[in-house]
């Protein structure tokens, strides 16, 4: 009799071990949260064999959920989440690079207003240095037009976004992007963040990820824009 | 004798002229420096999103705040800002401040005018945080015994990024958040202690309510 009881006792700690466990991965996995030791380790070589210097000494950034180091004011950092790099001196040279081309295409003249600057973030893969990924942010652009659909209205500002990611050329891969296109209908924002090119993302996938703003700050905004154009 | 009464007269017109063109000048010159924006977005507050993230939520559970130390975004280093543990309240670039988030927009406290004295005033104020440690439980973590009625910069232990930008507003006397006889964080009090403990107060909840936004657009 008293096996038997040990014997359960026994089944049920295990019972009750095993779904902790499976909590505890299921809550990792789901969140996508480092595994203690094993994440640093990976995050540790990864930074290791980017910078090519064995004595780092690395963070973890809790609020990017990213591992880092300091190297000479340049941070480095690896999202363990994506498998990449970002590395602020890289970034910064690809962002000045993409601000130089801008100013060219902010003097064009046509009938939408464009952001006086634009900011580009670049990543690289962890896997292979060459691979970059980059986000635009394109805050905001202005045009004096009303649309009668907003299916018309998504694909004009498809359509001015794609015109300065053009005008970049093809040295960047721009994967990602934050644009706001604000004209008399309102105010509208794309946020998308891919791992391919933004031109080999479907249209009606762009799309679908525009909405308009309905936030009092963004509407008050908008009305100041609109009050200024009478 | 008439003579030298025109001349003296001429004398005194052109002196008049002159004095007169000096003052114009004057006022026209004050009424340029007063319109001329010198300090840009300095001291304003921006914010981006993305603090704690997991799939399907890429905006995450909270916001980062970061002050403008500088006219604008190009500018280096343009923000001051409490990165995260293991940092200090420090100079930050764009790149770093944003991490490839999502930019909220820029912010000031609710019926304060940013004039070129103000920003130069917050400014001041928040490089003299630099080097405080980040904390993530409370907006400010300080020592009551040494702080008198103020809590000063160089009482403080710790500080998170959003209490960074409630403590130089807040020492101005521009209300960010908090109830009534009670929301200034640089007040040594425990109860204004207690109202910007824990989560009462996030940089979320500052820049969706206790702000207000002036653009969406980047600090150019």
């Amino acid at each position: 009799m008293v096996v038997s009881m040990n014997h359960h006792k026994g089944k049920l700690l295990i019972f009750s071990l095993t779904v902790f466990l499976v909590c505890i991965v299921f809550t990792i996995k789901f969140f996508k949260l480092p595994i203690p030791f094993v994440t640093n380790l990976t995050a540790t070589k990864e930074l290791k064999r980017y910078v090519g210097e064995d004595d780092l000494y690395v963070k973890y950034d809790f609020k990017n959920n990213s591992y880092y180091i300091s190297n000479g004011g340049n941070r480095i950092s690896y999202d363990f989440t994506e498998n990449r790099i970002f590395d602020e001196k890289l970034s910064s040279k690809f962002n000045e690079h993409a601000k130089a081309l801008y100013v060219k295409f902010s003097k064009r003249k046509g009938e939408a207003r464009f952001p006086d600057g634009i900011h580009l973030h670049t990543e690289v893969s962890a896997k292979d240095y060459r691979q970059i990924e980059q986000k635009i942010y394109l805050l905001n652009i202005y045009e004096r037009k009303e649309f009668d659909s907003e299916e018309e209205l998504k694909k004009r500002m498809l359509e001015l976004m794609f015109e300065v990611i053009e005008f970049l050329g093809d040295e960047f891969n721009i994967t990602s992007c934050q644009t706001n296109y604000i004209c008399l209908n309102g105010t509208f924002s794309l946020e998308y963040n891919s791992r391919k090119k933004l031109k080999n993302v479907s249209e009606p996938e762009l799309r679908d990820n525009i909405y308009k703003s309905d936030r009092n700050s963004e509407n008050e905004e908008f009305l100041r824009w609109k009050n200024d154009l009478d | 004798m008439n003579k030298n009464k025109i001349t003296s007269n001429k004398i005194i017109n052109t002196v008049n002229l002159l004095l007169g063109l000096v003052l114009v000048f004057s006022v026209l010159s004050n009424v340029v420096f007063a319109y001329s924006n010198d300090t840009g977005w300095k001291g304003y507050a921006v914010y981006r999103d993305g603090v704690i993230t997991f799939p399907g939520n890429s905006s995450g559970l909270n916001d980062h705040a970061a002050l403008m130390d500088e006219k604008s975004y190009n500018d280096n280093r343009p923000v001051l800002h409490a990165p995260g543990y293991g940092n200090v309240v420090e100079w930050g670039t764009w790149d770093e401040f944003l991490g490839g988030s999502s930019f909220l927009g820029v912010y000031r406290p609710k019926g304060a005018t940013i004039t070129e004295t103000e920003a130069k005033r917050f400014v001041s104020k928040a490089r003299q945080l630099r080097g405080i440690g980040y904390n993530f439980l409370d907006q400010i973590v300080y020592n009551p015994v040494t702080a008198g009625t103020w809590v000063d910069s160089d009482e403080i232990f710790k500080l998170r990024c959003d209490g960074v930008v409630e403590y130089v507003y807040e020492w101005y006397e521009y209300r960010v958040g908090g109830a009534d006889g009670k929301w200034d964080i640089t007040r040594n009090r425990l109860e204004n202690f207690w109202e910007h403990s824990g989560f009462n107060i996030t940089p979320r909840k500052q820049n969706r309510s206790l702000l207000y936004k002036v653009q969406s657009s980047l600090p150019w």
